[in-house]
């Protein structure tokens, strides 16, 4: 399989109509991913911040490949927090012919509540942790999107749904959150809601993303699978374990695999593989950086190699210069803090194309600090 | 960015009353408020956990307020010279090194630390930083507003008194933002209801 570190010619070079396109950006705050289906159609897992402008990375790149907004069809949302989606609500508004994917535990009252509460805490620079969920609902609110709920083994888009030039039915499905990971998203918002009298907060996003959406694409014989942040508890009523038992998904095995959870053993179950993935997939990671934790560890790169050897990471985990400080104010941060950390975002970018009808394999472009798994370190 | 301070917040000059409505140590306009009566909240019982002991070996006859106001002291002065300003009054100056507005990420009170997220205040183009901070270095009097979500503002700089001292600080102040009323609740819960049945996801 070919590999480069691309040209500018070759980056901006948009994908033909009979061409599918994966293209994962990240890690920033947040991570993205734009897929062609084909026929200059698109759909967007979520979103983050392009670094070279404040504008959402998916429309930096849809703009920097000459590609037209209007032609995305689907936004996938699985998370709400400022933090992990900066820039959804303004892709949501540029995409005016985009249907909004996600859980329906989004619009919930509880959840909105919520939204609501924490939507103006007078901060100067500290951001409300809403303002993002806060733009899209009011995107939907004002009629000028509709929304489709996430939910296990639902197909959003069939073949009926999408026709396409080059003949091969296009199919797009959610296999998550489940049930049980819907209700314990809402006890969560229900037992952060503010009370009165109660200082005013900012929201923050617990640990775990209860909804997460992994969708699954078929186009023709290619699968995909986009792992999001799904991670495994060893329930069965969550995460992978409920992929895995359910009936009525989707039985075919993909050969392109986005990694979840930052490739951490959190995000992983051993019949994933086996169960899930073709014989040797090629997989991406999105990873993550702050301070001293980094993900994926060498334990993990190892354990994904083993089942993927041709594995890409969107950016390295080698160590970025922290920002110049006054040395009064280094030392004291050094004295009063146990740690302090410098969350620098510098994403990259791994795309993926292949040519539809032919006999052909993926050829995997890297830009910015996008690498193989094998050299994440370096 | 020299700030001048009021004699009430100089440590040494006078100790803050406790019950006293605390006031942040920079001039700055407080955010708009309607007409609150803050309704009787019990304070909860600061630990004096394994975090707090230590920084009691610190030989400072003032070690109660340096602790307790949120501000740590990290050049002290010898005791002499420090009795000398403690029965001055003039007013000291603040020279702002870097400043930080933080949210509560985690509290963990077991480890006896808070980690926040750091949104530099003197430079609005840098990079977002994450911290873990000791409890104990939160004032007596905003403890109750440490959880997630609560915001602060975190201060390193020189405190310069008038005779020429300067002292090395970092502060940790609470924000008191205008509290939730129940009206606001009320409209929240009204909005979610309303969001809830006009959004019709398929």
């Amino acid at each position: 399989m070919p590999e480069k570190s691309a040209s500018d010619e070759l980056y901006e070079t948009p994908p033909k109509k009979d061409e599918i396109e994966v293209t994962i950006i990240g890690p920033g705050f947040g991570e993205t991913v734009l897929m062609h289906i084909g026929d200059d159609k698109w759909f967007v897992i979520d979103s983050c911040k392009a670094i070279s402008s404040d504008r959402p990375a998916p429309l930096e790149y849809l703009n920097d490949i000459k590609a037209d907004p209007a032609n995305v069809f689907a936004i996938v949302v699985s998370h709400w927090d400022d933090d992990h989606c900066r820039g959804m609500a303004d892709l949501a508004a540029t995409c005016t012919n985009a249907e909004i994917i996600l859980s329906k535990a989004f619009i919930d009252k509880d959840f909105q509540a919520y939204i609501r509460i924490h939507d103006t805490p007078l901060t100067r620079t500290v951001r409300s942790g809403v303002k993002e969920i806060r733009g899209l609902t009011s995107l939907l609110d004002e009629g000028e999107r509709s929304a489709l709920g996430a939910f296990p083994n639902r197909r959003l888009f069939g073949a009926d749904d999408l026709k396409m030039s080059h003949g091969c039915p296009v199919e797009l499905w959610s296999l998550s959150p489940s049930d049980a990971e819907y209700q314990n998203f809402l006890s969560w918002a229900a037992s952060q809601m503010g009370s009165s009298g109660e200082t005013r907060r900012v929201a923050v996003n617990r640990d775990r993303n209860d909804l997460s959406v992994v969708i699954y694409v078929s186009v023709g014989d290619d699968v995909l699978l986009f792992g999001g942040d799904l991670e495994e508890e060893g329930k069965q009523a969550t995460g992978w374990s409920a992929i895995l038992a359910s009936k009525g998904r989707p039985k075919a095995k993909a050969r392109v695999f986005k990694i979840p959870h930052h490739g951490s053993k959190t995000g992983h179950h051993d019949d994933v593989p086996t169960e899930l993935l073709a014989i040797d997939p090629i997989a991406i990671v999105a990873p993550f950086k702050n301070g001293n934790v980094s993900l994926p560890t060498q334990v993990d790169v190892d354990r994904i190699r083993a089942f993927a050897p041709k594995s890409f990471t969107t950016a390295t985990l080698a160590g970025r210069a922290n920002p110049k400080r006054d040395p009064a104010v280094e030392k004291t941060i050094r004295e009063v803090t146990r740690r302090f950390s410098t969350l620098k975002a510098q994403p990259g970018m791994v795309r993926l194309r292949k040519q539809l009808g032919l006999p052909a394999e993926w050829r995997v472009e890297r830009f910015g600090s996008a690498g193989t798994l094998d050299r994440i370190f370096s | 960015m020299p700030l001048d301070m009021p004699s009430q917040m100089t440590s040494w000059s006078q100790r803050q009353p406790s019950g006293s409505p605390h006031t942040t140590s920079w001039s700055e306009p407080q955010p708009p408020t309607s007409p609150l009566v803050m309704p009787k909240v019990n304070k909860p019982e600061v630990r004096r956990d394994a975090a707090y002991a230590l920084r009691t070996d610190i030989d400072n006859p003032n070690k109660d307020i340096d602790i307790s106001d949120g501000i740590r002291i990290l050049e002290d002065f010898a005791p002499l010279e420090r009795a000398r300003l403690y029965q001055h009054t003039q007013p000291s100056r603040l020279e702002v090194l870097n400043a930080w507005e933080g949210a509560v990420m985690a509290v963990n009170r077991k480890a006896g630390t808070f980690t926040a997220r750091l949104y530099d205040l003197t430079d609005t183009k840098a990079d977002i930083s994450e911290a873990e901070f000791e409890i104990g270095d939160v004032s007596l009097n905003d403890v109750e507003l440490l959880k997630v979500g609560g915001v602060f503002r975190w201060m390193i700089g020189y405190r310069t008194h008038s005779f020429g001292q300067r002292e090395r600080i970092s502060a940790i102040k609470f924000r008191r933002l205008p509290a939730w009323t129940a009206e606001d609740i009320q409209a929240a819960a009204a909005e979610g209801d309303r969001i809830a049945r006009k959004i019709r996801v398929r």
